[in-house]
């Protein structure tokens, strides 16, 4: 008995000795799987895209900046992301302003910006704006800047709405937050959140696939607390 | 004494007919084949139950999962109270529902606990989320007056309840109503209630409906799967972590391995009357 206890406790060391050992190779394998970084070469757009709360990808205005100095891109390309209620009652500037205040702060000249008007936050969202709008500018090669962790999802949507040619005219390049990336997420509480979430967002994709809800057209502000009173109000 | 032998050797009739004994062409051992088959049969009823549940599940996820989201939501009615404590995150609908609750004169102030930077708001893009909420409520006809700001550079939910149990401590015999999204109540709940202590009687969870995905979809939805499974992920976390589960789940560890190891000092009794179980 005292032999099978021993045996037990020298797997148990060991195994708590590779997880001590291996935990940054497996861990960080696990967060790869979540990151498409495509190579950049010449392209003409650099496109960066609008969520809820803000653009996508951690200084994506620095880097687009950075591409456009480097004349890797000669123009920036802002996908929407639908109805704004914070930007409709003044709160918020609208992702078109922001971004163009943000990118003229960096040295993008206005000229260089066009916005294409997106019709709702999601992935699959976006890459169908992006898509009719390769389809009315063809040819164009664009970067398309996002968080690196969403980028496999970015680039798995646009696999799904694009047909195959216009969707290689498309490249997805992952931008690290500035706290944590994917060899490290585990040490921050951020990078955390954000591995849980994406990889969340991997697994919808792969569940729901095609049968994936479209996405609801949002109240204005005077709606939402209209039916916010009448719920309460019952 | 071959009569004693032949008990000694074979399982009783009895045994054989409750599927306790061995083949009588086996050689002897000392579990028997009997044990094996009903081991055997104890197993694939086993996995036949868990198939028929996952399939059970399978069919029925729709409404399986429309509960587990609905679960979540543990929101009061709103009543009248001294001041509406507004949890920060989902700017789009939780201050637009406070502000419809200040309209009807359901609360004389509203609550806000000052948030830690993001990277984004170091770097001038975005306010701070607190702002944010609280410039909404002034766009939505909250007057300025009415919005106190809660010091504490909160980044969790848990300092958020902490603010307002410092508060509470300063403004005895106040109620609050903890307004949040729909589907963080619960969690919400949780953490107000420990965070609160003797307070938490005084305190009305209402929740904002959140309109960014249909919680009856949520699992189809790419807002709505993380944010509802990364909700119970959070929950689990939070139990862990701020409930002391670590603690129990030590205790019931050791408790475990005292139960198994005060058994095996126990002889064990062999149905098959292999050993003499009279000393039990």
């Amino acid at each position: 008995m005292k032999g099978k206890w021993k045996r037990r406790a020298v797997v148990a060391a060991i195994l708590v000795a590779a997880a001590a050992v291996l935990h940054p190779l497996v861990l960080g394998g696990l967060a790869r799987v979540l990151v498409v970084n495509e190579p950049v070469g010449e392209s003409q757009w650099i496109c960066i895209i609008g969520r809820t709360h803000g653009p996508d990808g951690d200084r994506c205005y620095d880097a687009a900046a950075k591409l456009f100095r480097e004349e890797r891109g000669r123009r920036v390309l802002l996908v929407g992301c639908g109805r704004e209620r914070l930007a409709e009652i003044g709160v918020l500037p609208s992702f078109d302003a922001l971004g163009r205040k943000q990118l003229r702060l960096r040295g993008v000249p206005d000229g260089a910006i066009i916005t294409a008007a997106g019709n709702g936050d999601r992935y699959r969202s976006v890459a169908e704006t992006l898509g009719a709008w390769l389809g009315d500018h063809h040819g164009a090669q664009v970067v398309l800047l996002c968080a690196e962790f969403r980028s496999a999802v970015m680039r798995a949507a646009i696999d799904a709405a694009m047909e195959p040619s216009r969707a290689r005219q498309v490249r997805v390049r992952a931008l690290a937050d500035r706290r944590f990336s994917s060899e490290d997420w585990w040490r921050h509480r951020a990078g955390f959140r954000e591995f849980g979430i994406a990889w969340l967002m991997r697994l919808q994709q792969g569940w729901a696939g095609s049968g994936a809800v479209e996405e609801q057209p949002r109240m204005n502000a005077d709606e939402y607390e209209r039916a916010f009173a009448g719920k309460v109000g019952r | 004494m071959a009569k004693e032998s032949s008990k000694a050797q074979w399982p009783s009739p009895a045994a054989l007919a409750e599927g306790k004994g061995r083949s009588i062409d086996s050689a002897p051992s000392r579990k028997g084949d009997g044990g094996e088959s009903r081991r055997w049969r104890r197993w694939l009823v086993g996995v036949a139950l868990v198939v028929a549940l996952a399939a059970g599940a399978w069919v029925e996820r729709a409404t399986l999962l429309r509960g587990a989201a609905r679960w979540l939501d543990v929101g009061e009615a709103p009543q009248a109270a001294d001041y509406i404590m507004l949890l920060n995150g989902d700017e789009s609908t939780r201050p637009f529902a406070a502000a419809a609750l200040m309209k009807e004169h359901r609360a004389r102030d509203v609550l806000i606990a000052e948030v830690r930077a993001t990277p984004q708001v170091i770097d001038g893009v975005q306010p701070p989320t607190h702002e944010i909420n609280r410039e909404v409520l002034i766009q939505r006809g909250v007057p300025e007056g009415k919005i106190r700001i809660l010091p504490g550079q909160a980044a969790t939910t848990y300092d958020e309840a902490k603010a307002l149990s410092d508060f509470l401590d300063k403004h005895p015999g106040v109620r609050v109503m903890v307004l949040t999204s729909d589907y963080h109540t619960r969690r919400s709940r949780w953490v107000f209630d420990r965070a609160l202590g003797d307070h938490a009687g005084r305190m009305a969870m209402v929740s904002a409906t959140t309109d960014e995905f249909d919680m009856d979809r949520w699992w189809l939805d790419e807002h709505g799967m993380p944010t509802v499974a990364a909700e119970y992920f959070k929950l689990a976390f939070y139990t862990a972590y701020y409930g002391h589960l670590g603690h129990w789940a030590v205790a019931m560890a050791g408790l475990a391995v005292a139960i198994r190891w005060a058994r095996r000092r126990v002889p064990k009794c062999d149905p098959a009357g292999y050993r003499d179980c009279s000393s039990r």
